[in-house]
């Protein structure tokens, strides 16, 4: 008990060397940290596909036990989500997904929206939105929306800068806001 | 500031009905009432609503830390050595080790062992006496080395008593001589 309260009073960069040197404690500590915005980031990168976020979770602390080396200026965070997002990249080429699933967006969009939307709904439309964007606008909107991620970390996790960020965000959500306007809706609160 | 930047602060503070005139003027020249209701609603939606509740399966953690022994085998015992340990607690530590260390050398150090056993055996020995004193017995006790194996005979420890080479003929004359100072 004291070792493991120890433990979660650690950095998560010390975490990180002492996972390197094999300790199980702070691989717990890290898993407990991360699993879960991780889990929430594959599932809306990965077509809100439950399986396999689980399979991504996996395979993401899977390298962090393979790795060799850790530079420990780096902040864990970003290096995480550098390599969350990698992956989801390299998922969206294999699978080529993404051109078979623009197709169908609205066609299921503009079956789905009534004229009342419940969060539900609204979900949908955002997650259609999303699958028609850039890559790097989806993980900018999930890290930001969904993990609550500061613009700062963005911009270091994507190696972009923070203006550019801002103001892809709001052109995303400015798209957005017109797409709900454009199907007539009358928004719930 | 940017004009994004400015309206960003009006969507999170205000509704549309509730701009001032040259605010609702601005407004439109980069949307319109519709929309500027859409961002706030989006706003608030993302803000409150958007969020995934999702914990992951247990069976993941299990399969990591699986993974983590099968590759990481004996890590158990090295984790115990690589906890940091203050100074003290490595001082007190190697006190204890050093006490219980002594302590058990101390007591297996040597195979001989000291008994304090009377053995009767006749023999000449030297005893420094006054001249005129007779003795018709005396009982001289010397230490003897028992050794380890209790089977082997034991030997007295003789070699300083006799070292002395003086017997009792050499006794004799000397307190002839003495006693009478002639040569």
């Amino acid at each position: 008990m004291f070792l493991r309260n120890a433990f979660k009073e650690l950095s998560d960069e010390i975490l990180m060397e002492k996972i390197l040197e094999g300790s199980e404690r702070a691989l717990e500590v890290i898993y407990n940290r991360y699993s879960q915005p991780l889990l929430r980031y594959f599932y809306r990168m990965l077509w809100k596909n439950r399986e396999l976020a689980e399979d991504f979770l996996q395979d993401i602390f899977i390298k962090i036990l393979r790795v060799k080396n850790f530079d420990s200026t780096r902040m864990f965070s970003t290096w995480i989500y550098s390599v969350a997002h990698n992956m989801c990249k390299n998922e969206y080429r294999k699978q080529a997904f993404r051109t078979s699933a623009k197709l169908n967006i609205n066609e299921v969009a503009q079956e789905e929206i009534s004229i009342q939307l419940d969060h539900n709904s609204f979900n949908k439309i955002v997650e259609d939105a999303l699958r028609e964007e850039d890559e790097d606008i989806s993980t900018m909107f999930v890290l930001r929306f969904e993990l609550d991620m500061e613009v700062s970390e963005i911009a270091r996790v994507l190696n972009c800068p923070e203006g550019t960020i801002k103001s892809r965000l709001f052109y995303l959500k400015k798209k957005l806001a017109s797409q709900l306007c454009q199907y007539k809706t009358v928004l719930k609160n | 500031m940017e004009n994004r930047e400015i309206l960003e602060q009006l969507l999170e503070h205000y509704s549309y009905e509730e701009l001032a005139n040259e605010e609702r003027a601005w407004v439109n020249t980069f949307s319109s009432q519709e929309e500027y209701e859409a961002l706030r609603l989006l706003n608030k939606h993302l803000n409150f609503s958007y969020k995934e509740k999702m914990k992951p399966r247990p069976e993941t953690w299990q399969k990591i830390k699986t993974y983590q022994r099968i590759n990481s085998k004996g890590f158990r015992v090295f984790e115990w050595f690589k906890w940091p340990v203050p100074l003290y607690a490595h001082a007190t530590m190697l006190a204890v080790v050093g006490t219980v260390f002594f302590w058990m050398g101390s007591k297996h150090s040597s195979s001989t062992i000291f008994l304090d056993r009377i053995l009767t055996k006749v023999d000449t020995v030297f005893v420094p006496t006054k001249a005129d004193t007779i003795f018709k017995q005396k009982i001289v006790y010397i230490k003897v080395v028992a050794p380890s194996n209790p089977s082997s005979e034991i030997e007295p420890v003789r070699k300083a008593v006799v070292s002395k080479g003086v017997n009792m003929k050499d006794k004799e004359e000397l307190e002839k001589l003495l006693v009478s100072g002639l040569e």
